[in-house]
């Protein structure tokens, strides 16, 4: 049960579902026979972990199901801003949530916060590249945009 | 004789000998000027008649004297190696530090085995640690280098009864992985019949053989 007034525990939150990309908060009945244990195991020995994020948005339902986390996610770091404005594991979830969503100017505002509420973080040299390589896909988004006008 | 053996070693590993080179590397888009060597993970085993047993203090102390032969050998290829980025020390002053560390590492170990299998794919550029890897912080590096060794000592009994392939061998697999994107540049493995464990200086040359073609793609390029 979560603490109703913690804003760090609402980012966490929002941290799993955003984490849990095309799988489902439960695995289905299928998934949880020895045909689909078995069939997880083959994938997981025959891709890499990122291909096997992908493969997960392939299979029926999977996008859906990716849209719903993102959702969840999306709900859980809004509430966390809610009761603390300045938290920033929100600001920085929110920021990878909108560039997995390709929005890359929303991604952009968030992290830029996230770096200004905590300069002294660990993963600073890593959100400012994403940062970088945020920018360049906004401008050619931008640019797209403007040439189909 | 030792061919022979290097022969069935290679054919009980899948392929025992690789080395695979990114395109981008190959091609000079990556250059790479500075690496920083990651803390070195082995596993020694003693094999005796009655099976397996771990060699826990000499695994610890081939991953201190390894790293320093490793780093001599990329020197050697006019490189800037950085082989004290993750004392003891610097993990006890930022605890976060060695989390992030102990991660990476656990994300290239999810990647190993395919690297190990699908080595050519490298070729592809299939195989990426991801962003993570900046989570290091600024380490003023253009590549990681993660490696692993895996040996095998034989006790004499061992020896005499695996006659003609009674030697001790060590498996070496080392990945370069560029710092920014952590995408793997490139993967070598090979295995080494000699007990490196004694003397890593043993093991120069076949550190020397196995950046071979790392040398020669990362040549020429500024």
């Amino acid at each position: 049960m979560l603490e109703p007034k913690n804003a760090e525990y609402y980012a966490l939150l929002g941290e799993a579902y955003r984490a849990l990309g095309g799988r489902s908060p439960e695995p289905s009945p299928e998934e949880l026979t020895n045909k689909g244990k078995d069939e997880a195991r083959k994938k997981l020995r025959n891709l890499t972990p990122t291909e096997y994020e992908k493969a997960l948005l392939t299979r029926p339902g999977g996008v859906e199901q990716w849209h719903a986390n993102s959702a969840a996610a999306e709900r859980a770091f809004a509430q966390a801003l809610e009761l603390d404005s300045r938290n920033p594991a929100a600001h920085r979830g929110l920021g990878f949530l909108y560039e997995d969503e390709n929005r890359p100017a929303d991604a952009i505002t968030q992290l830029k916060t996230y770096l200004e509420l905590a300069p002294e973080a660990r993963d600073v040299h890593q959100v400012e590249l994403r940062i970088e390589s945020l920018q360049q896909k906004s401008a050619v988004k931008k640019s797209a945009t403007e040439g189909s006008q | 004789m030792k061919r022979f053996v290097l022969l069935v070693v290679a054919l009980s590993n899948a392929v025992a000998w690789a080395q695979v080179v990114h395109p981008d590397l190959k091609s000079g888009k990556e250059h790479v000027n500075r690496i920083v060597i990651m803390p070195l993970q082995a596993e020694i085993e003693k094999e005796g008649m009655k099976g397996g047993e771990p060699m826990t203090d000499a695994a610890r102390e081939l991953e201190n004297s390894l790293t320093p032969v490793i780093a001599d050998v990329l020197r050697k290829l006019n490189v800037t190696v950085n082989d004290t980025a993750f004392t003891s020390a610097a993990f006890d002053k930022d605890p976060e530090f060695r989390y992030t560390t102990d991660d990476l590492q656990k994300k290239f170990d999810a990647i190993l085995d395919q690297l190990t299998r699908k080595s050519n794919d490298v070729r592809k550029g299939r195989f990426t640690l991801g962003d993570s890897v900046a989570k290091l912080g600024d380490l003023n590096a253009d590549a990681l280098l993660f490696v692993r060794a895996s040996g095998c000592v034989l006790t004499g009994a061992r020896k005499f009864w695996s006659f003609p392939l009674s030697y001790d061998r060590l498996r070496l697999r080392m990945a370069l992985v560029d710092a920014r994107t952590g995408a793997v540049l490139y993967f070598a493995k090979q295995t080494i019949l000699k007990n490196v464990a004694k003397d890593p200086s043993n093991a120069k040359e076949d550190i020397q053989t196995l950046f071979r073609d790392f040398g020669k793609a990362n040549k020429g390029t500024t």
